[in-house]
């Protein structure tokens, strides 16, 4: 097996990297050539646009209210996390000694 | 003059880390600039004796104390002490990608400290970190290891609690500080447990003596937990958050290149001591899968939903320890199967992990670094009072987002090579262990899109952000330039760096 060549892919990054670097180009070429150019920077132009909702509201989406879906639908699991990982330093020791002793009890072989 | 190799690495930045105080008191730019030479200078010999140990397989070894230190053997000792140091392709390996990132952090932070921040102690704090990254490195004996590894700790406590006029620093650093106690203690204990069965300290001789005993298998974890909570492995890892979120942004990328360090006694313990009895190496590299799934999959799930960007960040590094416990592991319990296809996709899978170890480094230290800027611009690190830095830092954005296309394994970065490394050998191991990597991946972009949507974008921010300092600029820049070379090169540090490491660390 020979290191970066999987079954369905060769990675050759200097070749990607070529086609990006190409498409940019075509990119820049077709805007200079067709793209408008009387773009005014100074008035409401530059500000960007935010279909169906207002700036106001879209200003109230933070990132604590991102994946807020995700979020949801993880309670239950997130409420064991917090329960189990309170970051004391209690936490710190119990957590330590639990793992000694799961790993002596497989590595010696009382668990397998 | 290069015999005595492995003892400079240690003794340079020890000596200029006590030199620095009496200069300081002198003349500020003196330290500063006597700091960075010492820096460099570890950085040139440990580039220096890269060729002879990467491609001729040369291994150093330091007797201290002896009148010729490079007999191994006590025979030739002038003082009763034996301090063995010893530097291979593995040790190398961490040795490089150490020196290469402290001068980089070094930079970084004398722009980013400011002089009334007692910068004297924050200098020699940071170079007494490196002298204990380094003995850690090449100590070839347990008790060597113990009392490095407790210079680094002591050193990275205090820089964690750097800010003391702060309410929260003190208290991350006492964590840390506990964590370090606990850990070392019990790692001393593993020793004892060593030292009383074979009457000695000294790796390699141990290598040979171990027998798999009851008392060794005690001994081994006794000696690898410790390391593993260093490294921040799940369900250990709590500490990372609270100490990583409180240090000043080079202090944290240094912290975590401390765990990275820490991560290398893990793997040379486990390999030195696990690998020549299967009854032992087997279960090893199993519980390494184990703690390898946990911590990608806690650590991102729990970064996702942070609000704070440094603990988001912390909470990554968490994660991408994972990836590089999974690639060792699944190395670990088949590389030494008897099976040569098995070995064959372990040995990958062990290049894929260690690969993983410096491409995390660097995009890791580069969010670090970049969440300092965050911080110092917003004063916040909430990232709810973020918003509009790529309306006025172009260098920060890019930069920003290198590292996190980078850590979210997007091509042609270097994150991506090592992960496919992993996906593509873990996959023939157990093909579930490669979804939930890649699912881990997919959750690693969704969580830095979250970062850059809310401090980069959105609308421009009220303050107008100072212009970066040219040494902080070029910090970042030195890590993004690295991340792109290994991510459009990877075979030329593959093949010279990464495959000797891994070889060395087989045949140990």
């Amino acid at each position: 097996m020979k290191i970066l060549q999987v079954e369905y892919l060769h990675w050759a990054p200097l070749f990607w990297l070529g086609i990006f670097i190409g498409l940019a180009i075509v990119v820049v070429v077709i805007g200079k050539l067709f793209f408008r150019n009387d773009y005014n920077a100074v008035d409401q132009q530059s500000l960007p646009f935010y279909s169906g909702t207002s700036h106001t509201l879209l200003q109230l989406i933070t990132a604590s209210s991102l994946y807020w879906g995700f979020k949801h639908t993880l309670d239950a699991y997130f409420s064991i996390i917090k329960r189990l990982f309170i970051s004391d330093v209690e936490d710190f020791m119990q957590w330590f000694i639990i793992i000694v002793a799961i790993m002596l009890l497989i590595l010696t072989g009382v668990l397998l | 003059m290069i015999k005595h190799v492995p003892i400079l690495l240690v003794a340079i930045p020890l000596l200029v880390a006590f030199m620095i105080p009496m200069i300081g008191m002198v003349n500020r730019t003196a330290r500063t600039v006597i700091g960075a030479i010492a820096l460099v200078m570890i950085l040139a010999i440990s580039y220096y004796i890269a060729g002879d140990v990467m491609l001729h397989g040369k291994i150093f070894y330091y007797m201290v104390g002896s009148s010729n230190p490079e007999i191994i053997t006590e025979h030739g000792l002038t003082f009763p002490i034996r301090i063995g140091l010893k530097i291979d392709p593995f040790s190398l390996f961490f040795i490089l990608m150490a020196t290469t990132l402290v001068f980089i952090f070094y930079l970084f932070s004398i722009q980013y400290i400011e002089e009334n921040e007692r910068k004297n102690y924050f200098t020699v704090l940071f170079i007494c970190m490196v002298a204990g990254m380094m003995g850690l490195l090449v100590a070839n004996d347990l008790f060597t290891f113990f009392v490095f590894l407790e210079i680094l700790s002591i050193s990275s406590a205090a820089l964690v609690a750097f800010r003391t006029e702060r309410k929260h620093p003190p208290y991350a650093g006492y964590k840390y500080m506990f964590v370090s106690a606990v850990a070392t203690s019990f790692f001393l204990l593993g020793i004892a447990f060593l030292y009383a069965q074979y009457g000695s300290f000294n790796i390699d001789y141990l290598k040979e003596a171990i027998r798999g005993t009851l008392l060794d298998k005690i001994a081994i974890v006794l000696l690898i937990i410790p390391l593993a909570m260093k490294s921040g492995v799940v369900p250990m890892h709590m500490w990372i958050p609270d100490t990583y979120s409180e240090a000043p942004a080079p202090i944290s990328a240094m912290v975590k290149l401390g765990s990275l360090i820490c991560l290398y006694g893990l793997f040379r313990i486990s390999f030195s001591f696990g690998l020549s009895h299967a009854h032992v190496s087997y279960p090893l590299g199993v519980l390494f899968i184990v703690f390898g799934v946990l911590s990608m999959f806690v650590g991102v799930t729990q970064a996702l939903v942070q609000k704070d960007v440094k603990r988001l960040m912390a909470f990554h590094a968490v994660s991408q320890v994972g990836y590089m416990l999974l690639g060792m592991g699944v190395g670990l319990s088949v590389v030494k199967s008897g099976d040569a296809s098995f070995a064959l996709f372990g040995k990958v899978a062990m290049i894929g992990g260690l690969l993983h170890v410096i491409n995390n480094a660097l995009y890791k230290g580069l969010l670090f670094l970049t969440s300092g800027v965050l911080v110092r611009h917003f004063k916040t690190r909430n990232l709810d009072a973020m918003n509009g830095l790529a309306h006025y830092d172009i260098f920060t954005t890019v930069v920003f987002m290198i590292a996190a296309l980078a850590i979210s394994g997007i091509p042609p970065f270097n994150g991506f090579v090592s992960k496919i490394i992993i996906y593509e050998s873990v996959f023939q191991y157990n093909p579930v262990l490669t979804l939930i990597a890649i699912f881990v991946s997919i959750l690693t972009l969704a969580s830095f899109v979250k970062v850059f949507y809310s401090a980069f974008l959105g609308m421009p921010s009220k303050k107008r952000p100072m212009e970066q300092p040219v040494l902080i600029k070029c910090s970042m820049l030195l890590l993004a330039v690295f991340i792109v070379a290994i991510g459009i090169f990877p075979q030329g540090i593959l093949k010279i760096i990464i495959e000797p490491a891994v070889n060395a660390l087989v045949n140990f």
